[in-house]
């Protein structure tokens, strides 16, 4: 038993470090100030990340009696999952809405959810799943009441009860399928699932949509996305980019697992699966064009963004995945970029609505032509980072036949266009509004910086990543045969 | 016999927590709604722990409990913030947000 836990230890460093870290950041936060806490964080961090880089090319090992698994498609993960802590990071040490006596709480509890991350992409076990959602939503509860305005405790109550409702569902269906199979971990339930039979099959069915829902939440997919818009105004900026990011990748690892469980009923599921992802970007992007408040234009950009990724997961081709990795490494970088431009206007003017942007190229030029980047990268224009990811998701697409798919995402990609390019008109051609000069402080200038770097380095020369995407993750045969092996 | 009672107990706490959450108004009405609906999974995961004879599903119980825990308490600092900061307890008083 020691061997076991002293084996799993060895492959597990950078969870261990991020955890620890945010425990001691969470306990330090309450007697030091949050310069402190910050060094922890930053410390607990480049740790993690330096212990992620040396397990870097995983065989695919179960770990804890096969409660986590160690693979390529975690691998890739929690990358994502550790560059969003790091980049929201810098963003939550530069924003001044957040109090600074709180500041190291914050800091604390966003280590936390990047721990909750982390798990989330490699759990291999219905336990763990729940475990990794749970401390990934109630560090976000949390978070986004961390404004002292009455708008924040709103939104906050809010993703409590849409959350507990939608994990308390999702929980209900994982303890019914336990109840039909016997089975707790992901590769016995999938192989006690191909072996199930007719009555029992449509109350497996009834289960597996029970347990979507809650993924289907974290992910805001329609029609479990009204809580988003709501939400994201009410949270802190930092909190919001975050939310915009963090449990969208996370979420979707799960997805992929569970799918790959499922994958007996998915005939049953893929037409609704197929349905709702269309519907997700159209909404999404319907909603989106007559918004006046940035982080409510930003909620439903993000939903149709999410639309768009989900359909690198219904073609269910190594392609699809690849495809899906790469927007999603793309999605990090622009919509991160752009939040913290945006935190740079909010910290300087203290408003959120669309106005705060007329005139921005006057005050503020390497600003404004950095957000028009990541606008222009979201809205998916050659030869950004963006373009590259949007390109591969249609292609996956047209590839399986489904060109209706590709040409109802196309489609909807030209409506965003009109939202994205308005903010862009605003900051260029509107008259101004303020004219003095506006200077964001250095970790905000550092994140966008290093989000330019990569929506236009990555856009131009993506080679090396896609070849690295596709030496790891493409497989022969079955879609994802690499994630879970019987 | 006694499993199939067991479920249907399992199913109505359920479907109550459920109704509970929908029709509420008081914040903390809710948040025993939502109890409602863990112990409902945790009553799941015990009657088939037993069926199965499986112990790794009563482990799975003891977690739902803490947890349920855990989410009581932050429901609460979050009410207890709102009712600060709104001067109310009723979730259906929470309208800034709107759109």
């Amino acid at each position: 038993m020691g061997l076991v836990l002293g084996e799993s230890l060895r492959a597990w460093w950078p969870e261990a470090c991020l955890g620890l870290g945010s425990l001691l950041a969470v306990l330090l936060s309450a007697f030091v100030p949050a310069k402190t806490v910050r060094a922890v964080a930053w410390a607990a961090l480049a740790a993690s990340a330096l212990a992620l880089w040396r397990t870097t090319a995983p065989t695919p090992t179960d770990i804890f009696y096969g409660v986590i698994v160690c693979d390529a498609l975690g691998l890739a993960f929690r990358w994502l999952a550790l560059g969003t802590v790091a980049l929201v990071l810098l963003m939550v040490v530069g924003a001044r809405e957040i109090e600074e006596a709180y500041r190291g709480e914050a800091i604390g509890l966003l280590l936390f959810v990047g721990f909750g991350l982390l798990l989330l992409s490699e759990a291999n076990h219905l336990l763990m799943a729940y475990l990794a959602l749970e401390l990934v939503s109630l560090g976000s509860y949390l978070l986004v009441g961390f404004l002292p305005q009455r708008r924040s405790a709103e939104a906050a109550l809010k993703y409590l009860l849409f959350g507990a409702l939608a994990s308390g569902v999702m929980l209900f269906g994982m303890s019914l399928l336990f109840g039909l199979t016997g089975e707790l971990s992901f590769p016995a339930l999938a192989s006690s699932l191909a072996g199930i039979g007719s009555p029992m099959r449509e109350a497996a069915l009834l289960a597996a949509l029970l347990m979507l829902v809650g993924v289907a939440f974290k992910i805001s997919m329609v029609p479990f996305h009204l809580w988003t818009p709501d939400v994201y105004e009410g949270a802190p900026v930092a909190v919001t980019a975050f939310l915009s990011v963090g449990p969208k990748v996370a979420g979707l690892a799960l997805l992929l697992r569970l799918c790959e469980v499922l994958q007996p009923l998915w005939p049953a599921l893929a037409p609704m699966v197929l349905g709702l992802t269309v519907l997700t970007m159209t909404l999404g992007n319907l909603a989106a064009l007559t918004q006046t408040n940035v982080k409510r234009l930003l909620a439903y950009s993000t939903i149709a963004q999410v639309g768009y990724l989900l359909i690198g997961f219904v073609v269910q081709t190594p392609a699809g995945l690849q495809a899906l990795i790469v927007y999603l490494t793309a999605y990090l970088f622009m919509n991160l970029g752009l939040f913290a431009c945006v935190q740079a206007l909010v910290n300087d003017t203290g408003q959120e609505s669309l106005t705060v942007f007329q005139g921005l190229y006057r005050r503020a030029p390497w600003l404004a032509l950095s957000t028009a980047l990541f606008l222009l990268s979201l809205a998916g224009l050659p030869p950004l980072f963006g373009f590259i990811g949007k390109f591969m998701l249609f292609d996956a697409a047209i590839q399986t036949g489904q060109g209706w798919l590709a040409i109802a995402a196309i489609l909807n990609s030209a409506m965003a266009v009109y939202y994205y390019v308005n903010i862009i008109r605003l900051m260029y051609a509107a008259p101004t509004g303020a004219t003095t000069a506006l200077r964001p402080c250095l970790g905000l200038r550092v994140a966008a910086g290093v989000c330019v770097a990569a929506v236009l380095g990555l856009g131009l020369w993506p080679s090396p990543l896609l070849a690295r995407v596709q030496a790891r993750l493409s497989v022969e045969g079955r879609a994802y045969s690499a994630i879970i092996r019987p | 016999m006694a499993v199939r009672t067991l479920v249907l107990l399992a199913e109505a706490l359920f479907c109550l927590g459920v109704y509970g959450l929908l029709t509420r108004r008081h914040a903390v009405g809710l948040l025993l709604s939502i109890e409602l609906i863990l112990n409902a999974a945790a009553l799941n995961f015990v009657l088939f722990s037993r069926v199965f004879d499986q112990v790794a599903a009563q482990a799975f119980t003891l977690f739902i409990i803490a947890l349920a825990a855990c989410e009581a308490v932050v429901g609460l600092a979050i009410i207890i913030r709102l009712t600060r900061t709104a001067q109310t307890i009723y979730a259906d008083e929470a309208t800034v947000l709107k759109g």
